[in-house]
């Protein structure tokens, strides 16, 4: 076995198959990257809904993709159900979604990486996170137990992806049990380390629905959810076809589509919930941590919205491989007694056979202000987390974290002193707007990302991710793998497409209008531009011309937005240096000097967004900023000798 | 405090005066100076030229300093013309007509000057901590008002476009779920026509600026042995009225002229009315008549400072006008307050008159009172509050434009949001921000979400 590493990553969910594929994908060298994981069948797996992508989430997934990532290859391969959320509105705000085979979507995950000689799978438990005791601290590797035997892996950089399992208890009525996962193991030495280390623990909460088993449902009594007619992919390389390893997706989609169903709770099932909450470890004190406000459980919804008589459920199936199915909308933690009396309340499941019981999670994370946007920790050079362990929630957001720290902790382990991180602006990225709000706002509950957190909405689309990120991918060296080049070409091509468009826009008419003029009115759609520019233009693929549309339809829109954009230019990316005390800073104000001292932040873009820092601090902090610089500089001309 | 774009304010005191200078800084100085004055620049120079107003021609004379020599190290125009706010304000409306131009934040030219290496660090930090104490003073000043009608309506509007602002987010965030049903293009339609209607009235009120012949009358209104004479002493800085322990020592009305400018940029004088104490039964026959003059002068009160050493403003002793606009004022502050139940959180400001402390943030309040007065009714108070004002019709205007009523659903609600948007992050000066993590607390307090 392998004991050098370029890279290590611990932990084989979302954020940790993202962060491997990004640094496999930088790095291109056989062996340099380990995925250490407690369970390697485990890997890909996905613990709750099985579903990629939806609003604000399917931007993330067109962005990784667009970035050379592998969770739109998988989810492409995997979905069984495509369906394009909010259609009905313009395209900023359009949420690519699947439902996806879960078995096929780890399987398929756990043979791309099989299929990258870069990345080698461990299978084995992190003790302990080895860091060496010099003036900074920096990681060296990590302990792991293999078999029952401990081994030193060592490596400039690791990259945690532990999720739900720090120190994991989930709830089922009054009964805990230690995992992460139903049926799995949690992960305490880790915990224990990042204790040490010092760095400042959180705990969070999350829970997940029951199973049914499909057989026992009155499937066909229940009304269709189906999905899209046209289903479009995620990936850039679907529509073309891509192959690697064992996963040939050479047609789209490529698995047998399902269609799903809708069923909904009633008075008695509420009646059922409330006389039972002194058994809900949500209600009785059991679990104290906060869980998220847009996911809340059923006994949540009952006791908060009391005047509503039903709620829906959505059943989802959840693979070809297995019989179960998934209740979205009912996430509980209340006894599996009473799960069994709700299920047998709703319509089409009065037989119903529950599989897998619903629960709740608790879990530690480590309070994100204690990362840089590009996961590295703040405390410990070298040491990255992405996924869960910061406090998101989502398979999604845990990929597009993956996908950051695996980029930065390949550019460190090559670039060693000279490294100085990448990371995307707000104005570039849905990424971005997840990793500067992680380092700049106070966790309260798991973060979600919606497109309402994203102030520039209108640029960041889902239809222009490889035009926005592949290039910048191309630049980091993400596209050197076999299908990073095809991408590229791809990529190429559909400039060379978009660019003649928008010429032809310009010059083709409708009416006393140019097109490009035309589209600015409400009224003309996609499918108007379609007919009036085919002929002279060519058929395309709906990418091509949604882009062609939607860039020219929010033009003076964005047009403003840019030049917001630049004017805050300036301001948004000066540096704050690393070794300003700002308890010295007498003369600020003494809330926003305790909110800069926490969350130390590394430009005054992100100084700006803290929560008790006014534009007036800003204006104060620019000033002492260059005086503690003189400062230091007459310090240093002073111990010089002459 | 965004840099690079073209920022202009006026720099010279806001109240009446011979001469009031406005400097524009950036790239579009010249564009501007082309559009406003139909000249284009040469080298620098001082020049006369013709600002159109409307109907009128203002002439005005324009130094123009060609950068990187001038105060910013940005080309700069200064503006000098006659020291009449509805004047300032009017020449301020068209610069900020120009492409590209904004209204200067605290302390933006100074910020510019030394970031272009054109004031020393010691200049810079001087002006740099000055800022910082005048806006907090300004923001204590302003939470002191919004106690008033002003800022209720303020809070309102604000409270209708985060609630109209989460209805059309919902209907984006969250329309996967079959619990949330977005507004009807109809209703938005509607609020919105309301809260457009309210807000040009408001702005309305403060464009018609009046020339006021008599200066305000600040009166200093609390019961016997409250603390006011000593702070009207502490204001003037002389021991103008007698003080002593004694309720009821000022029976006399004394009025002193003060000018706020000294201490507050851009504020003009007012008149300083120290009265006997009211509100408690006459101690003799003096005190009752000395009372009942007091009551007129309230009421002839531009602005009534309203102390009480107890910070708890019980409003059932003391009649005081509903229209006049009241500073709330806890005197002795270094004494610990009586009353567990004091005010002070809401918006009340704590004044020591034997130290001096928050006198600064109270000249302010005084300051920006006096300038609400204007106009019928409630007025704006000062020229940038009516500027995010007028920025938050433009943003309401612009979600209208969006909303089509007769539809069934909101076509593009990304683009009506960003309408909300706009308006909410104007009124956001006055009042705070509002996040976009309120926006979303208050779908999630509104809808049932969660599949």
């Amino acid at each position: 076995m392998n004991t050098r590493f370029e890279v290590i990553v611990v932990g084989g969910g979302h954020a940790g198959v993202e962060a491997a594929w990004a640094a496999a994908n930088r790095l291109g060298t056989a062996g340099s990257v380990a995925l250490v994981s407690l369970d390697a069948s485990k890997i890909g797996v996905m613990s709750c809904n099985p579903a990629i992508g939806g609003l604000a989430k399917g931007q993330l997934v067109r962005e990784i993709d667009a970035m050379g990532g592998v969770m739109g290859l998988i989810a492409d391969a995997t979905g069984i159900q495509f369906k394009v959320l909010n259609t009905s509105k313009g395209s900023a705000v359009h949420g690519p979604r699947c439902q996806s085979d879960n078995i096929a979507y780890a399987q398929t995950a756990q043979a791309l990486i099989k299929a990258r000689p870069e990345i080698e799978i461990i299978e084995g438990t992190v003790e302990e996170i080895l860091t060496n005791q010099s003036e900074i601290t920096c990681v060296q590797g990590v302990r792991v137990l293999v078999d029952g035997q401990e081994r030193m892996l060592n490596a400039p950089t690791v990259i945690i992806t532990t999720g739900t399992f720090m120190r994991a208890l989930m709830h089922m009525g009054s009964e805990q049990t230690a995992g992460g996962r139903f049926g799995e193991q949690t992960a305490s030495g880790i915990s224990n380390s990042l204790n040490e280390l010092g760095f400042e623990l959180g705990r969070l909460k999350t829970g997940t629905p029951p199973r049914l088993a499909i057989e026992t449902i009155d499937w066909e009594s229940l009304a269709v959810e189906a999905g899209d007619v046209e289903p479009i992919p995620f990936s850039e390389l679907t529509p073309t076809g891509w192959q690697l390893g064992e996963v040939n997706c050479d047609q789209f989609p490529l698995i047998e589509q399902v269609t799903c169903r809708q069923s909904s709770t009633n008075l008695q099932a509420h009646e059922i919930i409330r006389n039972n909450l002194d058994r809900a470890p949500m209600f009785t004190g059991q679990i104290e941590s906060q869980g998220p406000r847009y996911c809340p459980s059923i006994e949540d919804k009952v006791v908060r919205f009391h005047e509503r008589d039903s709620h829906g459920v959505f059943l989802e199936p959840e693979s070809h491989s297995s019989n179960w199915v998934y209740c979205n909308g009912i996430a509980t933690s209340l006894p599996s007694d009473v799960q069994d009396e709700i299920i047998k309340r709703m319509p089409g499941c009065e037989n119903a056979k529950i599989v897998q019981y619903g629960y709740a999670v608790e879990y530690d994370m480590v309070r994100p202000h204690q990362i840089y946007t590009t996961g590295q920790t703040r405390a410990v050079r070298g040491l990255f987390f992405a996924g869960q362990i910061n406090g998101t929630s989502g398979y999604e957001e845990a990929a597009a974290q993956g996908l950051i720290a695996g980029l930065n902790a390949a550019m460190l382990a090559q670039e060693g002193e000279a490294y100085e991180g990448f990371s995307f602006g707000r104005d570039e990225a849905y990424i971005g707007v997840l990793m500067d709000d992680l380092v700049t706002k106070t966790p309260r509950e798991p973060y979600r990302m919606f497109t309402s957190r994203a102030e520039h909405r209108l640029i960041l689309r889902a239809d222009n991710a490889p035009d926005r990120l592949t290039p910048i991918a191309q630049r980091l060296g993400l596209l050197g793998h076999d299908l990073g080049r095809k991408r590229w070409e791809l990529f190429t091509a559909r400039k060379e497409s978009l660019e003649r468009g928008r010429v032809l826009l310009g010059e083709l008419r409708d009416g006393e209008k140019t097109l490009a003029q035309r589209l600015l009115d409400p009224d003309f759609t996609m499918d108007l531009l379609k007919d009036a520019m085919t002929e002279s233009f060519g058929t395309h693929s709906t990418g091509i011309w949604r882009t062609l549309h939607s860039d020219t339809r929010y033009e003076p829109y964005i047009e403003r937005q840019r030049g917001q954009i630049k004017r805050n230019r300036e301001l948004e990316h000066r540096p704050l240096p690393d070794w300003i005390v700002y308890s010295a800073f007498e003369s600020m104000r003494n809330e926003a000097r305790q909110a800069l001292d926490k969350f130390r932040p590394t430009t005054f873009g992100q100084a700006s967004r803290l929560e008790g820092v006014t534009p007036a601090d800003i204006t104060l902090l620019s000033v002492l900023i260059k005086r503690a610089r003189a400062a230091k500089r007459e310090a240093k001309q002073e111990a010089a000798p002459d | 405090m965004p840099t690079g774009g073209t920022i202009t304010a006026l720099c010279t005191p806001a109240g009446a005066s011979v001469r009031a200078m406005i400097r524009v800084s950036g790239p579009d100085v010249c564009d501007c100076v082309l559009k406003l004055f139909g000249i284009t620049l040469g080298d620098r120079g001082v020049f006369q030229a013709r600002c159109q107003l409307g109907d009128r021609d203002l002439p005005v004379q324009v130094v123009w300093y060609l950068g990187p020599k001038s105060y910013t190290g940005e080309d700069t125009i200064e503006i000098m013309l006659p020291g009449n706010r509805t004047l300032v304000g009017r020449v301020i409306d068209c610069l900020l007509g120009c492409d590209g131009v904004e209204l200067a934040g605290p302390g933006e030219f100074s910020a510019r000057a030394y970031l272009n290496h054109r004031l020393t660090l010691q200049q810079a930090e001087g002006i740099a901590l000055r800022i910082a104490a005048e806006h907090e003073d300004e923001l204590e000043a302003a939470g002191a008002l919004l106690d008033g009608s002003y800022g209720d309506q303020c809070n309102q509007w604000a409270t209708e476009i985060t609630t109209l602002l989460a209805l059309v987010e919902a209907g984006v965030d969250f329309s996967d779920q079959e619990d949330v049903i977005p507004i009807a293009p109809c209703d938005l339609h509607a609020r919105l026509g309301v809260l457009l209607d309210a807000v040009v009235a408001q702005i309305g009120t403060a464009s018609g600026d009046r020339v006021h012949s008599d200066l305000p009358k600040v009166v200093f209104v609390g019961k016997p042995n409250a603390g006011k004479s000593s702070l009207f002493n502490a204001l003037l800085g002389i021991k103008r009225a007698t003080v002593s322990d004694q309720a009821g020592t000022t029976r006399d009305v004394i009025i002193e002229q003060m000018d706020l400018a000294k201490h507050v940029p851009g504020a003009g004088s007012v008149e300083l009315v120290d009265l006997a104490g009211v509100g408690e039964a006459a101690i003799d026959m003096i005190d009752a008549s000395a009372q009942t003059r007091a009551l007129e002068v309230i009421e002839e009160a531009a602005v009534i400072l309203w102390c009480d050493p107890a910070g708890v403003f019980d409003a059932a002793n003391i009649a005081l006008p509903t229209a006049t606009p009241i500073v709330r004022v806890r005197t002795k502050s270094d004494l610990p307050s009586s009353s567990v139940q004091t005010t002070e959180s809401m918006n009340t400001l704590s004044v020591c008159a034997l130290d001096g402390t928050a006198l600064g943030s109270l000249e302010r309040a005084i300051a920006d009172a006096v300038s609400r007065r204007t106009g019928s009714g409630v007025g704006v108070f000062v020229p940038r509050h009516r500027r995010a004002l007028i920025d938050s019709k433009d943003g309401i205007d612009a979600a209208i434009g969006r909303v089509d009523s007769t539809r069934r659903v909101i076509e593009e609600p990304e683009l009506v949001a960003i309408g909300l948007r706009d308006a909410l992050d104007a009124l956001g000066e006055l009042i705070g921000e509002v996040s976009p993590d309120d926006v979303l607390g208050r779908v999630f307090a509104t809808f049932c979400v969660g599949k």
